[in-house]
């Protein structure tokens, strides 16, 4: 084939840019540590990543709300604790006062101390939780659901259930209807205070009862609150775990692998450095030009 | 009878011939960068025979004679680089346009629209979760910014679908400068033609035009009987022998042609197919981004309508705006985020409205194709990507065939300077010993001279 000059040049100038170019990828990749700088560099793999990272941000959203749903667990379950001990002091004031051989100021000093524990009920009915809400009055989280009148425990909350999402489909209850539980102590709390001011000692062998399964209902309340948190943290050990690897398929996507980066780059440069050699050498001494002299 | 200065008149022949070639070099030599120059060689044939008899038998000619000053050229190879150069302005022109549009939507960082659309459905998980005026807010920003994002790459992508149908228009302004540029270098040639003379550089010229037109467009040269060009572009003459026609200024890129109220003309290639193709793909991706906006409007809007909020008020809108130009949050939440609906009692822990427009970000869409709006968007990159992937390996491969079309015109068409260095040595030798040849004769004559004086 015949070469004209401006082809022998035009194919230089074609083949240095192209050198060109591959190192100009190289180090952009090199330099970024990213594989995908543009859609274009890989359509597929920049759709999985937009696919991924919206998995990634919801599994983020959730460990967050399982975070949430942990602290108001724990003070829930705190305050049920709290409550069932409350029953248990009610209990143990109620076995000595069943003896029928206590006077009558100790019995009114036993009447007093219910009246402590049942203000101490109400304390704990009206227990906020993390953000300062209600955790007994079921939606009605701004309103202070139990407040005392005339020997009764007066209920200003709802029967509604708070839930926290979880997961996809785990949709968690994080809340005990408080009504029933609380008004129903204090009540037995009431009848035992009214039957140790009258000495009716027949009366508090029965209320021993009443004292007790109000107790089991905390224990049981708490119970359920303790096997809700431990889905809580089950949730969130498999919720980590998925957000992990979703993380290094992401990493697989979108950074380049530094190694080859580097070795893409050393390559590219030694091929822009060989295409400039052979112009500087053809252009100084390989042309029929340089070996006429003048005549 | 040989007579004494036929010698010297047959060797000024010579120097004149050799003269011309080595003047006809240099104008090689000067040209060796010129786009579309074609190497030029001077074709010489031997003189006619003289009247003299050498003897009886044999006559001898004249000298020599300069028969013509051609161009090298491979009409053939011309012809198929019209195309290729036209597939190559396509390629071109296209990856341009969808470079732009990559872009836009370029998010190696994950700071872009998706993380926006999951930033505003997670904002009411979190709201689901922990109810409260900072999370309304939060809810709000979110909104905020998912509608700002979608409304701004939509109008990114629509100035860059403008300013490429701009392109369009200049495109074919330029079509009509070449098409005039063609006819009237036809016509300057047609003069000189009938001077007697064979206008080497005005053909170049003629050439290098139609060169740079096919990259615009699909053309197609003819040549008439007289060596004008005859060059149209589909069923649309740009330039016949009563010179350049109109070019039609109107244009359909759904259609893809040119338009001039009357007829149409389909555009198949170069640079203005490959813009209007951008234009379409550009299109497209609006639509698409009307189609995000207003399917994220309404099924929020559907859930929203059934919340109460604090004050009572239901039914209302969480987003105003049906598509990608103008979704926006609507000014009643703006003003005051705390009338952000969270549940169907209006009670501040009655998440449930809030956790079905939370789980919404990852429900399936039948308007976005059985997608989620992150789906469909992530689909949406992915077309915008692979078509600047084409066109860049389109644009790759149409360099490289344009590359070896040009080698082989400039294989034949192009200077060499060292076949130029070596014609150079043999046109000056020759013309040395043309000159040596006329100072013998001149000896020979002086000498009989001297002879005969003496």
């Amino acid at each position: 084939m015949r070469i004209s000059s401006a082809m022998q040049y035009s194919t230089y100038d074609a083949d240095i840019n192209s050198a060109q170019n591959k190192l100009y990828t190289a180090q952009q990749q090199e330099s970024t540590g990213l594989a995908i700088n543009n859609p274009s560099d890989n359509p597929a793999g920049a759709e999985q990543v937009i696919n991924m990272n919206g998995v990634e941000s919801q599994l983020n959203q959730y460990q967050s709300n399982l975070s949430q749903a942990k602290d108001i667990l724990n003070s829930t379950s705190t305050a049920l604790t709290g409550a069932g001990s409350i029953m248990q002091s009610a209990y143990q004031i109620a076995l000595s006062a069943s003896s029928g051989t206590n006077s009558a100021s100790s019995e009114a000093n036993m009447a007093q101390q219910i009246t402590t524990l049942q203000q101490q009920l109400t304390a704990a009915g009206n227990t906020t939780g993390p953000n300062g809400e209600y955790l007994f009055a079921g939606q009605k989280t701004s309103t202070q659901p139990f407040s005392a009148s005339s020997g009764s425990l007066v209920y200003s909350g709802d029967s509604g259930s708070i839930q926290i999402a979880g997961g996809p489909t785990d949709s968690l209850t994080v809340n005990v209807p408080g009504s029933p539980l609380f008004t129903n102590a204090y009540n037995q709390l009431e009848t035992l205070k009214t039957d140790i001011q009258s000495g009716n000692v027949s009366n508090i062998s029965t209320d021993l009862g009443g004292l007790q399964s109000a107790q089991t209902a905390f224990t049981d309340a708490s119970g359920t609150m303790g096997s809700t948190a431990d889905s809580v943290a089950s949730l969130t050990t498999a919720n980590t775990s998925r957000i992990t690897d979703l993380q290094s398929d992401i990493s697989n996507l979108t950074n380049v692998n530094i190694a080859n980066a580097v070795t893409n780059y050393t390559s590219a440069q030694s091929a822009y450095q060989a295409a400039l050699e052979v112009v500087g050498q053809a252009s100084t001494s390989l042309s029929l030009v340089n070996y006429i002299s003048g005549q | 009878m040989s007579y004494a200065f036929q010698g010297i008149s047959t060797l000024s022949s010579a120097l004149e011939a050799f003269q011309t070639q080595l003047d006809v070099t240099g104008q090689n030599i000067s040209n060796v960068n010129t786009p579309g120059y074609s190497d030029e060689q001077v074709n010489l044939s031997e003189s006619p025979t003289g009247s003299q008899t050498y003897g009886s038998t044999f006559q001898l000619g004249s000298g020599v004679n300069i028969a013509s000053v051609t161009r090298v050229r491979d009409m053939y190879l011309q012809g198929s680089s019209l195309a290729s150069n036209a597939s190559l302005g396509a390629a071109n022109s296209q990856t341009s346009a969808t470079s732009s549009a990559n872009e836009i939507v370029a998010d190696p960082n994950n700071t872009g629209l998706a993380s926006a659309i999951d930033g505003f459905y997670n904002a009411w998980q979190s709201l689901a979760a922990t109810p409260g005026t900072a999370n309304q807010q939060a809810v709000l920003q979110a909104g905020q910014t998912v509608a700002s994002d979608i409304t701004s790459t939509y109008s990114s992508i629509q100035g860059l679908q403008s300013s490429t149908s701009g392109q369009i228009s200049s495109t074919i302004q330029q079509i009509q400068s070449y098409s005039n540029q063609i006819a009237s270098l036809n016509q300057e040639i047609l003069s000189a033609q009938g001077g007697g003379s064979t206008p080497n550089s005005l053909m170049d010229q003629r050439d290098q035009v139609v060169q740079q037109l096919s990259s615009l467009a699909n053309v197609n040269v003819q040549q008439y009987g007289n060596g004008s060009y005859e060059v149209s572009m589909g069923n649309l003459q740009l330039v016949n022998q009563s010179g350049a026609q109109t070019v039609p200024t109107q244009f359909n890129t759904s259609t893809m042609s040119l338009t001039d109220g009357a007829n149409s003309y389909p555009v198949q290639s170069g640079q203005l197919s490959g813009l209007m193709t951008a234009v379409n793909q550009l299109n497209g991706y609006e639509s698409n981004l009307n189609t995000l906006a207003g399917t994220i409007s309404s099924t929020v809007n559907a859930v929203y309508a059934t919340g109460v909020n604090s004050s009572g008020t239901t039914g209302a809108n969480f987003f105003d705006g049906s598509d990608a130009s103008d979704l926006a949050v609507d000014p009643a939440i703006v003003n005051n985020p705390s009338t952000i609906a969270t549940g169907a009692s209006g009670e501040a822990a009655d998440v449930g409205v809030a956790q079905q427009l939370g789980d919404l970000g990852t429900q399936s869409q039948a308007n976005l194709g059985g997608l989620s709006p992150t789906q469909y968007y992530g689909q949406l990159v992915s077309q915008i990507g692979s078509d600047g992937q084409n066109a860049l390996n389109s644009q790759s491969t149409q360099t490289a065939l344009n590359q070896q079309i040009q080698n082989q015109i400039s294989s034949t068409s192009g200077v060499n300077l060292d076949q130029e260095m070596t014609n150079l040595l043999q046109f000056q030798r020759s013309y040395q010993a043309a000159a040596q040849a006329v100072s013998s004769m001149d000896q020979v004559v002086q000498s009989l001279l001297q002879s005969v004086s003496a």
